[in-house]
């Protein structure tokens, strides 16, 4: 049952939460500090505070207050309140990851800048200098660029700041995790929908006013936004929060935050549980009391029975309720959450039969034949969700894999400026006329009423939870080398059964002349190189091909599923290549090829 | 309401053990070779210390995990990229091992 939510927009909340509770901790930020960790405080007051500065400068500074703003700053408080200042300014935000190195990141910034036609650049003092510059190089010269957070906060009183006025259907801000480099996407997300989402993860957790959660997620993604970031806010609570880097570092920091902090809530895709069960000693872990976590989510990347399993009976002596660990499935196109377990139940698991897996159909599984646990991601609860035939576009019953479709008010606007894959995506019919579903390219199945998600149909490659477009890897190789042709490449991955785990493949023409054989060697450690360092990717396996050898569609798109299926069957003319290990044992070979002894055929 | 943990000491309660580094170059690449492996998920030894990590297939997690270790254990600020940077078990030692004498040389001249 849909109900009033408390607040109308996230202004509000803030605002309430101020007059309630002004001394309350908003936020509390963890920086490494050697190898302790050492709190940064913020109340709501003062939270409110530099969020009225943020919003007076920002309206004295910025012509047009149409254009979106976009936040460039790494993990720290100061993003929190430039993100609000948004709010507070009636502008559109931009959360996104500032760019560390040149590469991947900065083209994905430029892409961003130009598809959202931003209007001004947030960031820290540090960095303005430097943002500065490469705006003007970019061509960028009338994208105004302010810092935050230093002395030129004094140049604003925040006591001109007046609240304004949004309507519901206004966009609160654009969520750029989804999208190529190339071809980014901006899902529109807003006012509207952030309330709806709010109360739909309040109604799902059960959260309790002041409740205080935390995790080490990035700020400017949904799960770490929404759920870790705005959810405590919304809730008058305390989110408490410290950088991904810090918890890979030493994974024990995120569980000694629960228990510093008493944290009720916390999220994470499925390789942060793994990492704690692997990495935390028993010396860490000896005096932690997680008793006070009622919220575990774990969503974002597939979510692993064994893992969940592991991680329950690992930390079950320091208090872990079994019931805390909770799958769950999300995606920033319906702001964050569409569904989760139940806070007080265990989650369900379902054996099923995989051939009949691979044929779209959840059956019991049989002692003959290979079996795959799949993990309910819980029951839909305010949005609508319907398993439908991509092809047909036929409504499946319970029990049939095919593409998960959304509707409900959290379910996003649509893409920022595209309005032809706006109305493909969004504004999509079924077979029977039912009209107005969002498709997410994920596939998954309902059985009474649990949804299992089983994998996508899109050719994404997802990476500890980040997703990766093939055609931004294509295109990085293809730049970096004379002999690669350009528009010659198909980047994706396979998975080895029996660990379940996927590795990413580039396959890349030469151009006609081919180089010797030793360069071709080469060639191949180069690529590889290039894919770790600025993609951050698992040594990729690296296959040269002929030109002509990729495969095409008429309106020439790359089929990346046929060459997969093409490169498994060993059926690809390979003039050089470098296979990892579990990749060469997955071809299937007349010569056997095994890295790192490279062959030509 | 505030929030404030408990504080704990910033220090390691027990002095780091600082033997001289160049002796102990051989004792630094056999832990690093141990803590790549746990990280890659292999053996020991089948980490060659002169093969790229890359041909192993690190990802950014387990550089990442290896470049906290190493701080942890050495108590000395390491770049997350320090596996991109130093591309294999050796590199990384020996670029640790002039590290900790430049500051064991520090250490004996406060000058």
């Amino acid at each position: 049952m849909p109900h009033q939510p408390q607040h109308r927009t996230l202004t509000d909340a803030v605002r309430s939460g101020v007059e309630r509770h002004p001394e309350r901790a908003a936020f509390v930020y963890l920086h490494e500090d050697g190898p302790d960790m050492r709190p940064e405080q913020l109340s709501y007051a003062e939270l409110d505070r530099r969020a009225r500065l943020v919003a007076t400068r920002l309206r004295h500074a910025s012509k047009d207050p149409s254009r979106p703003v976009l936040l460039l700053y790494p993990p720290t408080l100061d993003f929190v309140t430039a993100f609000l200042g948004c709010f507070y300014a009636g502008r559109t935000a931009i959360p996104a990851p500032l760019p560390d190195e040149p590469g991947e990141r900065l083209a994905r910034v430029h892409g961003i800048l130009r598809d959202a036609k931003v209007g001004a650049v947030l960031t820290l003092p540090e960095y303005r200098q430097a943002i500065g510059a490469w705006l003007v190089a970019a061509g960028e010269q009338d994208v105004l660029c302010l810092a935050t957070g230093g002395d030129d906060d004094n140049t604003a009183d925040p006591d001109l700041w007046s609240p304004p006025r949004v309507r519901d259907t206004d966009v609160a801000f654009l969520q750029y995790s989804s999208g190529s480099t190339s071809e980014p996407k901006g899902v529109m997300v807003t006012h509207a929908n952030l309330a709806a989402n709010e109360e739909a993860i309040r109604t799902a957790m059960v959260t309790p006013q002041g409740v205080v959660a935390g995790s080490w997620l990035p700020l400017y993604h949904d799960m770490g936004l929404i759920g870790m970031t705005l959810h405590p806010l919304w809730m008058g609570g305390t989110s408490v929060q410290m950088s991904p880097i810090a918890f890979i570092k030493q994974p024990h920091r995120w569980l000694r935050m629960i228990h510093d902090y008493r944290v009720e809530g916390t999220a994470s895709p499925n390789f942060g549980y793994e990492l704690c069960t692997r990495r935390v000693t028993d010396e860490q872990s000896a005096d932690l009391d997680l008793s006070s976590l009622r919220v575990a989510l774990n969503g974002a990347e597939p979510v692993r029975a064994e893992t969940l399993r592991a991680f329950v009976s690992r930390f079950a002596a320091n208090g872990l309720r079994p019931q805390a660990v909770l799958p769950c499935y999300g995606l920033a196109e319906n702001t964050l959450l569409v569904s989760s377990g139940d806070t007080e139940a265990p989650h369900l698991e379902l054996t099923v039969d995989a051939r009949a897996l691979e044929q779209d159909e959840l059956r019991p599984a049989r002692s003959d034949r290979p079996a795959r646990t799949l993990v309910g991601c819980g029951r839909p609860k305010d949005t609508e969700v319907l398993i439908v035939d991509p092809v047909t576009l036929k409504v499946l019953p319970g029990g049939r894999v095919g593409e998960i479709w959304l509707r409900g008010s959290s379910v996003a606007v649509g893409y920022w400026n595209r309005k032809e894959l706006t109305a493909e995506t969004f504004r999509a019919v079924t077979a029977d006329g039912r009209g107005g579903w969002f498709r997410t390219g994920d596939l998954g199945a309902l059985l009474n009423e649990e949804l299992y998600v089983t994998g996508r149909i899109k050719e994404m490659l997802i990476q500890h939870g980040r997703n990766l477009y093939p055609q931004d890897i294509e295109q990085a190789v293809q730049e970096s080398g004379e002999s690669l042709r350009r528009g010659g490449g198909a980047v994706f991955t396979v998975t080895d059964e029996a660990s379940d785990r996927s590795h990413v493949v580039v396959v890349q023409e030469l151009r006609a002349r081919a180089p010797e054989e030793h360069d071709l060697a080469q060639l191949c450690a180069s690529v590889q190189a290039l894919v770790s360092r600025q993609f951050q990717l698992p040594a990729v396996s690296v296959v040269l091909v002929r030109p002509g050898a990729i495969r095409k569609t008429t309106s020439g798109k790359t089929q990346r599923t046929l060459m997969r299926q093409l490169f498994l069957d060993g059926s690809l003319s390979v003039l050089h290549q470098r296979l990892q290990p579990a990749v060469a044992a997955l071809v299937t070979t007349t010569e056997a090829a095994p890295e790192p002894a490279a062959t030509r055929r | 309401m505030s929030i404030a943990p408990e504080t704990r000491d910033a220090r390691p309660a027990e002095p780091m053990d600082r033997p001289s580094p160049r002796d102990n170059a051989p004792g630094l690449e056999l832990w690093l070779t141990e803590r790549v492996a746990f990280h890659l998920r292999k053996a020991a030894e089948d980490i060659d210390p002169d093969t790229p990590l890359a041909d192993y297939g690190i990802d950014s997690v387990a550089a990442i995990s290896i470049c906290g270790e190493i701080e942890e254990k050495f108590r000395i600020p390491v770049s997350p990229t320090i596996a991109y940077d130093f591309p294999t078990v050796h590199a990384i030692a020996t670029h640790l091992t002039e590290r900790l004498a430049d500051r064991a040389t520090d250490d004996e001249d406060p000058s």
